[in-house]
């Protein structure tokens, strides 16, 4: 009886869960509209200057941080799973994570400078 | 009925060596609605009686006879070998720690099972009557009580599969779900605090698995989704 | 008996990927799995080409031309598959989440919906690029 509650609760989850759920509905609204652009450009319906024009006002930024930030929070959260899922050394698993995290992070201030930098 | 069954049965022996192997049987089909469990026990009287496999009331409700036959968890006793694509594979349930041939050791799944403490508790003083329910609050009951913890459901599950030692599993949480749901239980409250667990509740990610398996027709995913709707409502 | 003690300790596991038959279910949640996996690695590849595109026009042209070889398409075509088929069992799961569709036959009947929107996606995606 002991053996599988020792430990007891971690009082974990539920936060990780909404949360990933709530940035899917934002991604899932902001996304497409991304790869739908990516695509116009790829079959020449857009040019470089009416990109510019659609991506590079403050509507295309805002939109593209809040992006980032749901896109990299729902990333993160679901690599998170995997990881926990998968890796069962806690060792591995605990650096492994952090790794992840400290990675999107690096991204997403990338993607923020590249965001803010344009037109400048 | 010169036709015959054939079969691919698990077999372990532990007190010798060897390592599991896959044995073939030839069965007579012996009756019109001739079930699983039917060939199995034509084997063992008849043809070898070293095969090994738990069986007790050959009708679905003891949940002892739970295996994996073609790949997917169910009752051999309620599962008919007309459907069964031949040879019929007969395999323990997976995941799990084989004594000898089909018997596996449940010990572990009985232990999460009484984690979740499936007991009505209750502060009240005891009434004069029986603790009683409307129709409705006992209909919420349906598509829970009727599980017979055979076990099938939870050792489908991959995410048991990686993570039983932390994860409960489907079969511990549709019980959980119907005590959280029962109206004369007066401990949901410490039933939610005890679940809210990264991998006690939400190792499961929807593979259904549990769903396909259980040879009662419940759905533990259903129910599991139930208790995270609860813990969300209860925290905003 | 230090015999059955060995043979306790050396128990073996009974199969379970190996022999487990895939149910669409199953095969819906993994590839959910799958397709965020390779989402999550076109992050870089879409910061890459955003920088590109939005930089000097030769850059522009040079990012073009790297879409249209033939790996820049391949990978165009993966991650669009990956984020219609994503997005749309996404959608699925967060319905179960909030309790519609919680039938098991509307289990499985989603789950061949997501598949199918994936196959389709594929499809449409492919002839668009090719």
């Amino acid at each position: 009886m002991l053996g599988i509650n020792r430990f007891g609760t971690a009082h974990n989850g539920l936060g990780d869960w909404y949360v990933q759920r709530l940035t899917a509905v934002v991604v899932a609204l902001l996304l497409p509209p991304a790869f739908v652009l990516l695509l116009s450009v790829y079959n020449g319906t857009l040019d470089q200057m009416q990109l510019l024009d659609l991506v590079d006002g403050y509507i295309g930024r805002m939109l593209h941080t809040l992006l980032l930030i749901a896109l990299l929070t729902h990333a993160h959260l679901g690599v998170k799973v995997i990881v926990e899922d998968y890796v069962h050394f806690a060792a591995l698993r605990i650096p492994l994570m952090g790794t992840v995290m400290i990675g999107l992070a690096a991204f997403g201030i990338w993607w923020l400078s590249v965001t803010w930098a344009w037109g400048s | 009925m010169s036709e015959t069954i054939r079969l691919e049965i698990y077999r372990y022996d532990p007190e010798g060596d060897a390592k599991p192997t896959m044995q073939a049987y030839e069965v007579p089909v012996l009756k019109p609605g001739m079930k699983l469990l039917d060939a199995l026990n034509y084997i063992k009287w008849n043809l070898d009686g070293t095969l090994t496999y738990r069986r007790s009331c050959a009708e679905g409700v003891c949940g002892s006879d739970g295996m994996n036959i073609n790949g997917v968890n169910g009752l051999a006793c309620i599962t008919d070998v007309a459907g069964l694509k031949q040879p019929i594979r007969v395999r323990p349930l997976p995941s799990m720690q084989v004594i000898r041939d089909l018997v596996v050791d449940t010990t572990h799944f009985f232990e999460q099972y009484r984690s979740i403490k499936p007991w009505l508790q209750a502060v009240s003083p005891v009434p004069e009557h029986e603790r009683l329910q409307s129709v409705e609050e006992r209909a919420a009951l349906d598509g829970m009580y009727e599980c017979v913890l055979c076990g099938c459901c939870t050792t489908s599950c991959p995410s048991w599969w990686w993570n039983g030692n932390r994860f409960l599993g489907p079969a511990a949480l549709l019980q959980a779900d119907r005590w959280i749901r029962d109206t004369r239980d007066e401990a949901a409250g410490q039933r939610l605090d005890a679940l809210e667990d990264a991998f006690k509740l939400y190792r499961c990610h929807q593979i259904m698995n549990c769903m396909e398996a259980c040879p009662k027709g419940l759905n533990p995913t259903a129910a599991i989704n139930h208790i995270k709707r609860t813990l969300l409502a209860r925290k905003s | 008996m230090p015999a059955i003690k060995h043979s306790e300790k050396n128990r073996p596991l009974s199969p379970r990927l190996s022999v487990y038959r895939w149910q669409i279910p199953m095969m819906a949640s993994l590839a959910h799995r799958a397709s965020g996996m390779v989402l999550a690695l076109f992050v870089p590849v879409y910061l890459f080409l955003l920088t590109g595109l939005t930089n000097s026009p030769e850059d522009f042209s040079r990012m073009l031309d790297w879409m249209h070889a033939w790996p820049g398409r391949l990978i165009l075509w993966f991650t669009g598959v990956a984020l219609f088929y994503h997005m749309v069992n996404g959608i699925r799961f967060i319905l179960l989440d909030a309790g519609w569709f919680e039938a098991r036959e509307s289990m499985r009947i989603t789950a061949r919906v997501s598949m199918g929107a994936g196959v389709l996606a594929a499809l449409l995606l492919g002839s668009f690029l090719w």
